[in-house]
């Protein structure tokens, strides 16, 4: 009797090997350790989840990054860039990076690619995770593995990061005092006090060796910026006195004798002027005034609020990642309007995804475990929907199996296609399996956390008779959970089903990439190297 | 009140799907919502060893479950009853029967919400049958002999060993089962047999206590049954056959649920017909009452409403003797 493992991803793309493993170390060993980097790097938030604690979660991550840079610097640097990898995979890699020496690593990466990967790597980040990661390089934690960074290569990323920042005016507005430390932290505070000083004085007032001061600290760290807008910025920052001509600047000064002239101010900004220099009036009165030029991501997220402020605050459900809208649905309830962004992103993902199929067979986990921790409501299940969507449509038609689950008249109120699903009652996947693979699909999907107990194991027993059956349909298990006791992702039927880390339908690809790595290490590291820098950025 | 037997306790409700991870299995109990009481999430602290303030904040009373503890961050001396205690609508009371459960830790644990456990199935029986003796030290030996026989040793009565050893082991029995839709309750099972009975008066209720009741008074036994085997308990059901198509796979899957519910009936009229004695009520708060209940197999408390034993709101009875 023989088991066909038919359920292998590979790809016909051919690959050149640019790397190979370092000596003592075999492909399969480091296929490990690369694919328990891509679990971490893909699903985990360092958060809690409904099985682990933030702490346990914190080192896991810690783990599995160290092994990889152990392993080799420069696979690690050039995985921070797949598409797919969490912002905070990419604030550890960073933190990693920096606070070790490249001294004497001979790869297929130069110093400069190198500094080149990080830059790009800390510039993708949103702008709080950017300032906090720069936040971090100050203090070190040895319980979370944080070492100090404060060499000369850190402190340049800062100063480009920060001061070549296109939307320095707005980061000068919004996160006034963080970048004053970050400043001060990489100038030290004897310079930055001299450049404040120095800032202060008109500019034809300032000798050429204070020029030269600001020529050496500001000028060649700014980019594309015009300099004279970065001055005005910084001295706005570290609090000199200076004539403000910059827009932000002078609405946020303007703003603290009458509020209503900060109406272009990000709201939080105005919040806190608010609260220091307005506090007779009311908080409604913020959101009216600023509701024009509130963010996409503000407009999602005070919805609820402005709603009860009696405020109208328009919000284009396009504008936000499927997982988010979903997460926004379960709060609201679903309508047509959000239904409609879902499934136009579901087929945009469904264009890019690696496969198709005549019929496609999927699997939605809806037990309780999907509703996740407090610290992330609902996102699992979120994530799975937003899976279950694109899925649908990688294939001419498809056959979808919820197991537990609730399904509520009101969030189906209006919706066309896109549905809620609310995680409830025990774990059967089992039966749902079976129950899918009679529709005859050419591929199944089960989405779940890896959790099963009616009872644990049934499942990969029942993958065991379908296989001898001499069935032969491709089964794949896609995990929005980062568990931290598996030190990756918790599988349902390991060696017979492969498990892929995936967070939401964009991480897609890698996740395909991931279970081609599973099948052929070497080759698929190769391949995942191939999707982050092109061919002539790996010369050393 | 004198004699009662198990069915009479679980009247009222039905059973759910079985549900069985490892050693451990659970069957939901079903039933009806009395919202008469509060989920036991109530403030506690300590101003002397062997005394626990209990502070209900709530609309409405509440229950301490048989067996609480408290295991805290703070250098403070986590603490345990031996019984439950009935707590009235915004009121609190000091329970001075209490038990140290940290030997040589000294401090007080300050008064708020801590998050609660209950105390592991072997130490239970002991524990209750103390419940009305004062003594801070009064579970030392038996937590060292409990915590020799998991193999976290270490001198004296501290049950932190046991929980930093197990914490991993411990945190995935409560992602491992779950809960079901009208849940108020469960049957307990270890290796095949039934350890512990737990009903509560509401979902909500028992949605606050299942997590201690899982984590550590029925995980850690769970943790003792496996280092002794890996085979599964014979009454977590086989798949039997050899299907050669998806129809024939469904039916093998139908028959082993039918042979499942099976065990499940067979369980629980054998687990109902157990006889227990009670004494007269441990205490009342109007028209409730908490009274200990025991057997040679089986010992617990219960809260009824009313003296007699037709409406039992709250029950926790386990293994007398792992």
């Amino acid at each position: 009797m023989t088991r066909s493992t038919a359920t292998a991803i590979t790809t016909t793309t051919p690959t050149a090997l640019v790397w190979e493993p370092p000596k003592g170390t075999t492909p399969s060993q480091a296929g490990v350790v690369v694919c328990s980097w891509l679990d971490t790097a893909a699903t985990s938030f360092g958060r809690a989840t409904h099985y682990n604690t933030r702490e346990e979660q914190q080192e896991a991550e810690i783990h599995t990054h160290a092994a990889l840079l152990r392993l080799d610097r420069d696979l690690y640097t050039a995985f921070l860039t797949l598409p797919g990898v969490t912002d905070r995979a990419r604030q550890m890699g960073l933190r990693n990076l920096l606070s070790t020496p490249r001294n004497g690593t001979v790869g297929f990466l130069s110093a400069a690619v190198e500094r080149e990967v990080l830059y790009r790597v800390i510039n993708e980040l949103p702008a709080t995770r950017a300032l906090k990661i720069i936040e971090a390089f100050r203090v070190s934690n040895a319980e979370q593995g944080i070492a100090k960074a404060n060499n000369a290569r850190t402190r340049k990323l800062i100063l480009r990061t920060l001061l070549g920042s296109t939307r320095i005016e707005l980061w000068a507005v919004k996160y006034r005092s963080k970048m004053g430390r970050a400043l001060t932290h990489a100038w030290g505070r004897r310079k930055a006090s001299i450049v404040r000083s120095i800032l202060a004085k008109p500019g034809n007032a300032r000798t050429n060796k204070e020029r030269g001061i600001l020529a050496s600290s500001i000028d060649k760290h700014t980019g594309s910026n015009e300099t004279g807008k970065v001055y005005q910025c910084v001295a706005f920052i570290l609090g000199a006195q200076a004539n403000l001509s910059l827009p932000l600047l002078k609405a946020f000064e303007a703003a603290k004798t009458d509020l209503s002239k900060g109406k272009r101010l990000p709201i939080e900004v105005l919040y806190g002027l608010r609260s220091q220099y307005h506090k007779d009036v009311p908080k409604e009165k913020i959101l009216e005034i600023t509701k024009d030029s509130l963010t996409k991501g503000q407009r999602l997220t005070i919805q609820k609020r402005a709603k009860e402020a009696g405020v109208k605050v328009d919000m284009d459900p396009r504008d936000y990642d499927a997982v988010k809208l979903y997460i926004y649905a379960f709060e609201t309830g679903m309508t047509e309007e959000i239904s409609d962004a879902l499934m136009e992103k579901a087929a945009k993902a469904a264009e890019a995804f690696p496969a198709s199929y005549g019929k496609v067979g999927i699997v939605v986990d809806a037990s309780r475990s999907m509703i996740g921790s407090s610290e992330q409501r609902l996102r699992p299940m979120a994530a799975t929907l937003a899976l279950r969507d694109m899925l649908s449509l990688t294939g001419d038609s498809s056959d979808v199996t919820y197991v537990g689950g609730t399904f509520n008249e009101e969030d189906h109120q209006g919706a066309t296609k896109a549905t809620l699903a609310r995680p409830q009652g025990e774990t059967s996947i089992a039966e749902a399996l079976v129950e899918v693979l009679q529709t005859g699909p050419d591929a199944v999907f089960v989405l779940s956390d890896g959790y099963e107990n009616a009872p644990a194991g049934r499942f990969s027993e029942v993958v065991a008779l379908v296989r001898d059956a001499g069935i032969e349909t491709p089964i794949y298990h896609l995990n929005p959970v980062f568990a931290a006791e598996a030190t990756g992702i918790r599988e349902l039927a390991p060696a017979i089903v492969p498990t892929m880390p995936v967070q939401s339908p964009g991480g897609l690809g890698l996740t395909m990439l991931r279970g081609m790595l599973e099948a052929e290490p070497v080759k698929g590291i190769n391949a995942l190297l191939q999707t982050t820098l092109p061919a002539k950025s790996m010369e050393a | 009140m004198t004699n009662l037997t198990v069915e009479q306790i679980l009247a009222g409700t039905t059973t759910g799907r079985m549900q069985s991870v490892g050693q451990m299995q659970v069957i939901p109990l079903l039933g009806e919502d009395d919202n008469t009481f509060d989920p036991p999430e109530f403030d506690i602290g300590t101003n002397d060893y062997g005394s626990v303030r209990v502070e209900n904040r709530g609309d409405r009373p509440t229950i301490v479950p048989t067996g609480a503890g408290w295991v805290v961050k703070a250098a403070a001396q986590d603490h345990a009853v031996g019984g439950g205690a009935l707590v009235p609508a915004k009121q609190g009371r000091l329970i001075d029967t209490a038990m140290c459960i940290q030997q040589t830790q000294g401090g007080y644990i300050a008064k708020q919400k801590h998050n609660m456990l209950v105390l592991p199935v072997a130490l239970r029986s002991k524990a209750l049958s103390m419940r009305k003796q004062r003594g801070y030290d009064k579970l030392w030996s038996s937590i060292e002999s409990f915590n020799a026989s998991v193999d976290a040793p270490g001198y004296g009565g501290h049950l932190e060993y046991f929980l930093k050893k197990y914490q991993r082991e411990l945190d995935e029995f409560v992602a491992e089962f779950e809960l079901i839709p009208d849940q108020v309750g469960a049957i307990v099972l270890i290796n095949g047999k039934v350890i512990g009975i737990e009903r509560a008066p509401s979902q909500e209720f028992w949605t606050s206590l299942w997590e201690p009741l899982i984590r550590v008074c029925y995980g850690s036994l769970a943790i003792k049954a496996s280092m002794g085997t890996t085979k599964p308990p014979k009454t977590r059901v086989a798949l039997k056959g050899s299907p050669k198509t998806l129809t024939e796979i469904a039916a093998v899957l139908m028959d082993a649920r039918s042979r499942e519910d099976g065990v499940v009936e067979t369980l629980v009229n054998e687990v109902g017909s157990n006889k227990l004695k009670a004494g007269s009520p441990d205490e009342n708060m109007g028209a409730h009452f908490l009274t200990t209940v025991a057997s040679q197999k089986l010992a617990g408390q219960i809260v009824t409403e009313g003296p007699g034993i037709e409406k039992v709101r709250y029950a926790s009875i386990c293994a007398a003797s792992v």
